[in-house]
């Protein structure tokens, strides 16, 4: 606190503000349930929203996953059991986000549930809305050869339940990680999960084409030995697309593998025959996902994926303060990595709520009411909606001010002022102290 | 003798400011270079950067975070609009327009940032000889 003070013009207060340690998570999938136990740890009362009928998301679909042990139905479901049994936790299904009003510590949010609207009221908000994957694969001309990698999970789980099932699997599978906008990331550790499974249950001949395989995570590596012993073929594409074709028995995919390649003469290309082949289809934030961004008025990359504040300092925050993501909604889909995401979402939110009060400077940034016009242009450029717009008890605009809990002091709305009516008032970034400096 | 440029440059505390450095780091920074830190590079309103000029400079940098990794989201691209005006300006009143420029920088590009001032400087000198010059001849010819 002194040290604070000794940077910081005196004009600078702090202040306690009361805020609600109730919390609102958005999504019941895997990031969602591990966030909303984690909090109920901590001490908080959760209200879980769920579009669909039952909580559990999009990983119930996946056959098996890599590196952890249970099958993913079983982790799942002990999450969703822990849930059912915790009077904190509130689940509402089939429910979703129709409003937000408000600032961290208070927001106060409208939620859609069969017709009916209920308000309610939240500090902070923690959105795991999880992602989606298209059905579209790239055109390749033979849509019963051809399946996503999604498909090919739920063949796993058909191959894994019957013996006869087993002896109906191709003989020749070629497994696609890549292709433009995908994500290699994304699929090197599924692919390389499927195609040993594959090997382990049928005598099927598994070739995995992939531009770089990614194992930057904890197991992947191990994983990717144990594939490479059991037999999987794995050709590394470095400039060529892999090309398709349909022949009389099936298709011939050439791939062209620059590390098989003879310096000055042959050039690596391969011509894989396959009866089945995999291609990864593309990853996308659900549409609700989309609706949910410019409700909460949070940022978002290039690709839709909600963006975070900063990606290596901050990397569960939004732009918002009080608003947080984590899991599949960013973009993320290995699960270790998720629900690292949940713990880190869930100890934000409590850094941020503990005590129910927070320690906020005051007055870092002023609005001169006298000068303000109220014409709306620092409420439309701060980042973080940190500006209300005041108003008199016959309902006119008086004037703006800092919702100092919110407020990050960047200084964008003193800049943007048209009629210099805001002001900072730390020190050195004083407009008198900035010219002096000058 | 010529003169070396004076060269005003608002640094966003979250990169240039550390692409910076301060006084102990290795390679120090020109003499001729003024260092103001701010908030964000989004907070470097136009009047600061004529104030700049106002005061003597010759010319000024504004140094923010690259495009989609500001802190605070659009500072950089606000400020970047604003500094393409000020150029704007200068040239309407017969300043060349490479006195102000706006430079993405990254908190560990240092080198980068030593670059930038170098590439203004240089940009900046023979204007100002040439401006000073002006000035001169009018000063022999005025009675």
């Amino acid at each position: 606190m002194n040290h604070y003070s000794k940077t910081v013009n005196s004009g600078v207060r702090l202040e306690r503000i009361s805020v609600n340690k109730r919390v609102l998570v958005v999504g019941g999938g895997m990031a969602g349930l591990e966030t909303a136990l984690k909090l109920t740890r901590l001490g908080y009362e959760v209200t879980l929203l769920e579009t669909a009928e039952s909580p559990g998301g999009s990983i119930l679909s996946l056959s098996s996953l890599y590196g952890l042990s249970g099958e993913s139905d079983l982790l799942v479901q002990s999450r969703i059991e822990a849930i059912k049994q915790n009077p904190a936790v509130r689940v509402l299904t089939g429910a979703r986000l129709v409003g937000v009003t408000g600032t961290v510590g208070d927001f106060r949010v409208e939620i859609e549930q069969a017709g009916q609207t209920i308000e309610n009221r939240c500090g902070a908000i923690v959105v795991a809305t999880g992602l989606e994957f298209g059905e579209e694969l790239p055109g390749t001309g033979s849509p019963e050869k051809t399946i996503s990698h999604k498909e090919l999970e739920r063949r796993l789980v058909d191959l894994q339940q019957s013996e006869t099932n087993r002896s109906r699997m191709p003989s020749n599978i070629c497994l696609i990680v890549e292709d433009e906008g995908v994500d290699s990331a994304m699929f090197s550790a599924s692919a390389l999960k499927n195609a040993l499974a594959i090997k382990r249950l049928s005598k099927s001949s598994v070739f995995v084409c992939c531009d770089n395989v990614n194992v930057a995570g904890s197991g992947l590596e191990e994983l990717y030995r144990e594939a490479r012993s059991e037999g999987v073929v794995i050709f590394r594409l470095e400039d060529m697309r892999p090309q398709v074709r349909e022949t009389r028995t099936g298709l011939a995919v050439t791939v062209k593998d620059s590390s098989a390649a003879a310096p000055g003469g042959w050039q690596g290309l391969i011509e894989i025959e396959c009866d089945l082949l995999v291609l990864p289809e593309r990853a996308t934030v659900p549409a609700d996902g989309v609706s949910l961004q410019h409700l909460l008025n949070v940022s978002c990359d290039s690709d839709g994926w909600f963006q975070e504040n900063n990606v290596w300092a901050k990397p569960v925050e939004s732009n918002r303060r009080g608003i947080f993501f984590a899991g599949g909604c960013r973009g993320n889909f290995d699960v270790e990595d998720i629900l690292a995401e949940a713990k880190g979402a869930a100890l934000e939110v409590h850094n941020l709520l503990r005590h129910g009060k927070r320690l906020v400077p005051v007055g870092r940034v002023a609005v001169d009411a006298s000068k303000c016009a109220v014409c709306l242009t620092c409420l439309r450029s701060c980042p973080h909606d940190a500006i209300e717009i005041l108003v008199d008890d016959k309902g006119h605009n008086k004037a703006a001010r800092i919702i100092d809990i919110a407020c990050e002091a960047c200084g964008i709305c003193v800049a943007q002022c048209p009629a210099n009516a805001i002001q900072m008032l730390a020190d050195q970034f004083r407009d008198q102290d900035v010219a002096v400096s000058v | 003798m010529r003169r070396e440029p004076r060269i005003v440059a608002f640094c966003c505390e979250h990169s240039g400011k550390l692409a910076a450095g301060d006084e102990s780091s290795s390679a120090a920074l020109p003499d001729n270079v003024g260092i103001i830190s701010v908030p964000c590079s989004g907070s470097v309103q136009t009047i600061d950067i004529l104030g700049a000029f106002r005061a003597g400079a010759d010319g000024v940098a504004v140094f923010g975070c690259h495009e989609g990794s500001c802190k605070h989201v659009t500072g950089n691209k606000m400020v970047k609009k604003r500094v393409e005006y000020v150029a704007r300006t200068l040239e309407e009143i017969g300043w060349n327009r490479e006195r102000v420029a706006f430079f993405p920088v990254a908190a560990v590009e240092s080198k980068v940032f030593r670059d930038r001032l170098a590439e203004l400087s240089e940009n900046v000198r023979d204007r100002i000889h040439g401006y000073e010059k002006c000035l001169g001849k009018q000063s022999e010819s005025a009675p």
